[in-house]
C-alpha cells in the first residue's frame, strides 16, 4: 500500500487538519434564515433545553460533523492516491513519441501524439516520463514535471525526415534499467520498427509495448534506399560508377525513366542508366570531379521523404611523384600498377620515392634506407600536434598504411631480427623502410600485402583527401580513399573519420571543409515499412494501465453515497 | 392576500348550502322575543312537553279538564317554549391571521359568516365583534338571513389590527351589558399571555361559548412547512421578537410536545365550560368542515 501523490506524514496531517478544520467551522456561529411565523409562543419554549449555537459553545453536532469529516477524507485519500498493488508502484513508465520518417505517413504522427496525450494522464507523474525520438533523442516530460506542460512541447515537435531514434532510445534505458530494481515498461507510439536485436538485449526487467497509430488505408510507397559511388568497373581512376537502388511496397515497379538523375546543373539521360536486377541502377563512370548528384524519383506516393536523394562525388586526381634514382626495382612494380600515380619531376611532384643514397627531398617522402641507417624496420614521421596521444596515432598511421596486414613474424624469422614499427613527430610526412623489407628475397614482397603497403603510403604522403562511398541516416560515414576498397570495411568504420558523426536526420552537411557531404537516404524501413515482430503492438487508441474500477473510482463512489446520505438526514429533519 | 373582498365573501352557493345546518343551544335563558331557540323555562309555547300538578298562580286556559274529570285533581299542559339566540362573533384580527398563505382570516371570516348565516336563518340575532388587543363591535347587529350582505360588508372591510390580547378582550366583552347568548370566538388562540390567561378571563363571561380554533396542518407539525430547516431566526409577527432556532429532531419533538400540550390545554378549557371546541383547517375547504362539525344537520351546544 502506498501513497503516490503525498508523503504518509503529508496525508496524516491532511487528515488531522480537515477534522478541526470542519469542527472548528461546525462551532462557528452562523447567518440565520429569517422566518416570520405567527407566534414564537411554541419555539421558544421548545428551545428553552436546546440553545442554538454559538461560538465555542457545545460541540453538539456530531452527525453532520462525522460526515463532512468522512467525505473529506476520502476526496484527501482519493487525491493522496492510494495504491494498493506494489507492483504498479514499482513501474516506470517510459513513454517514447516516434518522430522519425516511419511515422510521417499521413495522419499517423498527429495519431501517435493524441495516443500519447491521452495515456499520459494516466500514470503517475513520479512514474513517468515522455521522449520524442525524432532526429535526436529529447526528454520530454521529466517524472517531477507536471503532465500539462507536454501539450505545448508536443506542439513544437513534427516528425522529420530521419531515421529513427527509437532504438537509440530504448537503449538508453535499457542501460538505466539493468541497475534498477523496478520494471520499466517503455510504450513506444509510432511505426518505427524496432530492430530484434535491441529487443534481445533488453534487461528482464523491461518490457517495450508499441501503439500503432490507427490507420486502415494501405501504405503504397517506392522510395530510394541506396546512393552510393565505387570504383568503376572499367578501371578508369578518375570516374566512379554510381548505384541507385530503389524499392517499394504496394507499388509500381521503378523503371529508369521515372529517375531524373542531375550532376551539378547537367542532366543525365535516363538511358545512361543500366538496370541492374530488379531494384538496382548503375550509372557508370560519371566523373569524380565533387559535383553534386541528385537522384528524383517522380509519382506520388505515401512518403516523400525518399523520393529524392544526392550524393557530392568524391574528387579523384592522380598523386604526381618523384622517383629518386636509386629507387629499388622491387617496389617500382607496384607504383607503375597504381594508376592512382603518376611520375613526375621533382618540381612537380607532390611525393618523393627516394631510394639508399638519394639525396633527401623537402616532399614527404617514402624512402628506402639501408639496415644499418635506421633503427627499426618501419619508422613513420608524423605530422601533428605534440600533445596528442602518440599511441592512438600510431595505431591509425599504421592502419591507414596497410602495416598490420604484413606478415611481420615470417620477415623478422628471415632477416633474423625484430620488426617493430616506431612513430616521430615531425616537420613532414615520412615513410622509411628498411632495404631488406622491399628486397625481393623477402616474401613482404611477393604478398598481396605489398601493393597496398606501396598504395596506402602513397596516399598517406600525399594526404589524400577522403571521400565517402555513401551517406545515410544513421549510418556511420565511412571514409573512403583508393586504398580502402581493398581493406575490411566493418574494420574500417570502427576508426573512420566518420565514425563519430552518425547523423540521424538527412541534409546537408560539412564535417571539414575537405568533407562536404549530403545524406539523403533513410533507413530502409522507412521505405518499405516493416514491424516489429517479436513486441506487443495494439491499435487500441488509448489504454490505461490501471483498470477502471481502481480504488480512487470507489473513494469517490463512497463519497458520493455519504453525500446522498448526507441528504436523505438532513431531508428527514435528523440533521440541521 | 390580506383578506377577502365582498364578493368572495358573499358566496351564495356556499350561503345555500349552509341552509340545511340548524344551530341549537342546550339550556337558554328566556330573555328576548320568539325564536328558534328552545328556552329555558316551560309556558305556553307551541310544543306540548308534561303535565305538572296545578298550582295557585297557574293559567286556568292550561287546565286539562279530562284529568280532573277522570282523578278528580287538577293537572295543567306545560309547553316548551322557543326564543331568539343572541349570537355574538369575536373575529380576531391581529396580525397572526392575515400573515400566511393563505391567510387564518380567509377561514376565520367564511367561518364566522357560515355561523352567521345559520343563526341569521333561525332569527337569531346576530352581532359581529372584532378583536386583536382591544375589542371593536362592528355596527347594529343582524337577525335576518336578509340582512346577511349587511354582515358580509362588515367582514369584507375588516383589516388587520395588532396583537392577539384575547384575555383581556374577554375582560372587557364581560363587562359589557348584553343579552346572555352565544359567543363565538374565531380565533388561532395565539395569545403571548397564554392559555390560563385565557382560562380566567374567558371564566368571567356569561354566554355559551364555542370556540374555533383556525389551524394549519404545520401548527402541529412545523417540519411541513418547506421554510422551517436548518438554523432560522424565527420572528414573531405580532410582538417583532426574534428567537434563533437551529431545526433538529431534539427542537421539533419538543415543539410539537409543546403544540400539543396547548391543544390539549384549550380543549379542556372548553370541556370545563361546557362549550364546544371546533377546530378549522384554514387550508381545507371551510363548507366541508363545517359538514362534519354539524354532523346531524344541527350543533348543539
Amino acid at each position: 500500500m502506498n501513497l503516490l501523490n503525498l508523503s504518509p506524514l503529508f496525508f496524516g496531517a491532511g487528515l488531522a487538519g480537515l477534522a478541526v478544520g470542519l469542527y472548528l467551522l461546525q462551532q462557528l456561529r452562523i447567518r440565520y434564515t429569517r422566518v416570520p411565523v405567527p407566534t414564537t409562543l411554541f419555539w421558544a419554549e421548545a428551545v428553552r433545553d436546546a440553545p442554538v449555537r454559538v461560538f465555542r459553545q457545545r460541540f453538539k453536532h456530531w452527525l453532520a460533523w462525522l460526515l463532512a469529516v468522512l467525505i473529506c477524507w476520502l476526496l484527501w485519500l482519493g487525491f493522496a492516491d492510494l495504491r494498493t498493488d506494489r507492483s504498479e508502484t514499482a513501474n516506470f513508465y517510459a513513454l517514447i513519441l516516434d518522430g522519425s520518417a516511419q511515422n510521417a505517413v499521413g495522419d499517423d504522427f498527429e495519431i501517435s501524439k493524441q495516443q500519447l496525450l491521452n495515456d499520459v494522464r494516466s500514470y503517475p507523474n513520479p512514474q513517468r516520463e515522455v521522449y520524442y525520438a525524432g532526429e535526436h533523442n529529447l526528454k520530454l516530460l521529466s517524472y517531477d514535471e507536471e503532465t500539462k506542460v507536454l501539450q505545448q512541447r508536443l506542439d513544437d515537435q513534427t516528425p522529420v525526415s530521419a531515421r529513427s531514434s527509437v532504438e537509440d532510445q530504448l537503449r538508453l534505458l535499457a542501460r538505466d534499467a539493468v541497475n534498477a530494481e523496478n520494471q520499466v515498461h517503455a510504450i513506444v507510439y509510432g511505426r518505427t520498427a524496432i530492430p530484434q536485436e535491441v529487443i534481445d538485449d533488453l534487461p528482464d526487467n523491461m518490457i517495450v509495448e508499441q501503439r500503432l497509430p490507427e490507420d486502415e488505408s494501405e501504405f503504397s510507397n517506392r522510395g530510394i534506399v541506396a546512393l552510393g559511388v565505387g570504383e568503376p568497373l572499367s578501371g578508369a581512376w578518375d570516374k566512379v560508377d554510381v548505384l541507385i537502388r530503389i524499392l517499394r511496397t504496394n507499388a509500381d515497379d521503378v523503371d529508369s525513366e521515372d529517375l531524373t538523375i542531375t550532376i551539378g546543373d547537367q542532366a543525365i539521360a535516363s538511358d545512361e542508366l543500366d538496370v541492374v536486377g530488379d531494384s538496382d541502377f548503375l550509372l557508370k563512370d560519371v566523373i569524380a570531379d565533387g559535383s553534386q548528384l541528385q537522384v528524383s524519383l517522380s509519382g506520388e506516393d505515401d512518403l516523400e521523404f525518399d523520393n529524392e536523394a544526392s550524393l557530392v562525388l568524391p574528387i579523384r586526381t592522380q598523386i604526381p611523384i618523384y622517383l629518386g634514382n636509386n629507387v629499388p626495382e622491387s617496389i617500382l612494380p607496384a607504383i607503375n600498377a597504381d594508376t592512382a600515380l603518376i611520375v613526375v619531376p621533382e618540381s612537380e611532384a607532390e611525393v618523393a620515392v627516394l631510394g639508399p643514397g638519394d639525396s633527401p627531398s623537402s616532399l614527404p617522402t617514402f624512402r628506402v634506407v639501408n639496415e644499418s641507417d635506421q633503427e627499426q624496420a618501419f619508422e613513420i614521421w608524423y605530422v601533428g600536434p605534440q600533445d596528442e596521444n602518440s599511441e592512438r596515432a600510431l595505431d591509425r598511421t599504421i592502419e591507414r598504411l596497410g602495416i598490420e596486414q604484413i606478415d611481420a613474424t615470417a620477415i623478422a624469422q628471415e632477416i633474423e631480427r625484430q620488426i617493430t614499427v616506431t612513430l616521430h613527430f615531425g616537420d613532414q610526412r615520412i615513410v622509411s623502410v628498411w632495404l631488406p623489407v622491399v628486397e625481393d628475397e623477402f616474401n613482404f614482397r611477393e604478398s598481396i600485402s605489398f601493393p597496398l603497403f606501396i598504395s596506402k603510403s602513397m596516399r598517406y604522403l600525399a594526404n589524400e583527401a577522403p571521400w565517402y562511398a555513401y551517406l545515410a541516416a544513421g549510418r556511420q560515414a565511412i571514409e573512403q580513399s583508393a586504398g580502402t576498397s581493398l581493406a575490411d570495411t566493418d574494420a574500417l568504420s570502427e576508426l573512420a573519420v566518420g565514425t563519430y558523426f552518425v547523423r540521424n536526420a538527412t541534409g546537408e552537411f560539412e564535417l571539414t571543409d575537405e568533407l562536404p557531404g549530403v545524406i539523403s537516404l533513410l533507413d530502409k524501413t522507412s521505405t518499405i515499412r516493416s514491424s516489429s515482430t517479436s513486441i506487443g503492438s495494439e491499435t487500441v487508441a488509448n489504454t490505461s494501465p490501471y483498470p477502471l474500477w481502481e480504488l480512487i473510482t470507489w473513494l469517490m463512489l463512497l463519497a458520493l453515497a455519504l453525500v446522498v446520505t448526507e441528504w436523505y438526514i438532513y431531508q428527514r429533519r435528523l440533521m440541521p | 392576500m390580506a383578506r377577502l373582498t365582498f364578493d368572495e365573501l358573499f358566496d351564495s352557493e356556499f350561503l345555500s348550502a349552509l341552509e340545511v345546518f340548524d344551530l341549537r343551544i342546550k339550556r337558554f335563558i328566556r330573555q328576548g322575543r320568539h325564536g328558534e331557540q328552545l328556552s329555558h323555562d316551560r309556558g305556553f309555547g307551541q310544543e306540548f312537553k308534561d303535565f305538572k300538578a296545578y298550582v295557585p298562580g297557574d293559567d286556568l286556559r292550561a287546565v286539562n279538564w279530562s284529568i280532573y274529570q277522570r282523578l278528580g285533581r287538577l293537572f295543567v299542559h306545560v309547553f316548551e317554549e322557543y326564543q331568539d339566540l343572541p349570537v355574538y362573533l369575536l373575529v380576531d384580527l391581529s396580525k397572526s391571521m392575515f400573515l400566511e398563505d393563505p391567510p387564518r382570516i380567509v377561514a376565520g371570516l367564511r367561518t364566522a359568516l357560515a355561523l352567521g348565516a345559520i343563526a341569521a336563518g333561525q332569527h337569531d340575532v346576530v352581532s359581529l365583534f372584532s378583536f386583536s388587543d382591544n375589542l371593536e363591535m362592528q355596527t347594529k347587529p343582524i337577525s335576518s338571513k336578509g340582512q346577511l350582505i349587511f354582515l358580509a360588508r362588515q367582514m369584507a372591510e375588516l383589516d388587520e389590527l395588532d396583537k392577539t390580547n384575547l384575555s383581556d378582550v374577554l375582560d372587557e366583552l364581560s363587562h359589557q351589558k348584553l343579552r346572555r347568548g352565544l359567543l363565538v370566538i374565531v380565533s388561532d388562540f395565539f395569545d403571548p399571555s397564554g392559555i390560563e390567561a385565557i382560562d380566567d378571563a374567558i371564566r368571567k363571561v356569561r354566554h355559551k361559548i364555542l370556540l374555533m380554533q383556525l389551524t394549519k396542518e404545520e401548527d402541529a407539525d412545523p417540519e411541513l412547512n418547506p421554510e422551517i430547516v436548518g438554523d432560522l431566526r424565527l420572528v414573531d409577527c405580532e410582538l417583532d421578537e426574534a428567537i434563533d432556532v437551529t431545526i433538529e429532531p431534539q427542537v421539533i419533538r419538543e415543539y410539537k410536545r409543546i403544540y400539543g400540550t396547548f391543544n390539549e390545554a384549550l380543549i379542556e378549557l372548553a370541556d370545563s365550560l361546557g362549550s364546544g371546541l371546533v377546530q378549522i383547517d384554514c387550508e381545507k375547504d371551510i363548507l366541508d368542515q363545517l359538514s362534519v362539525m354539524f354532523q346531524t344537520r344541527n350543533l348543539l351546544i
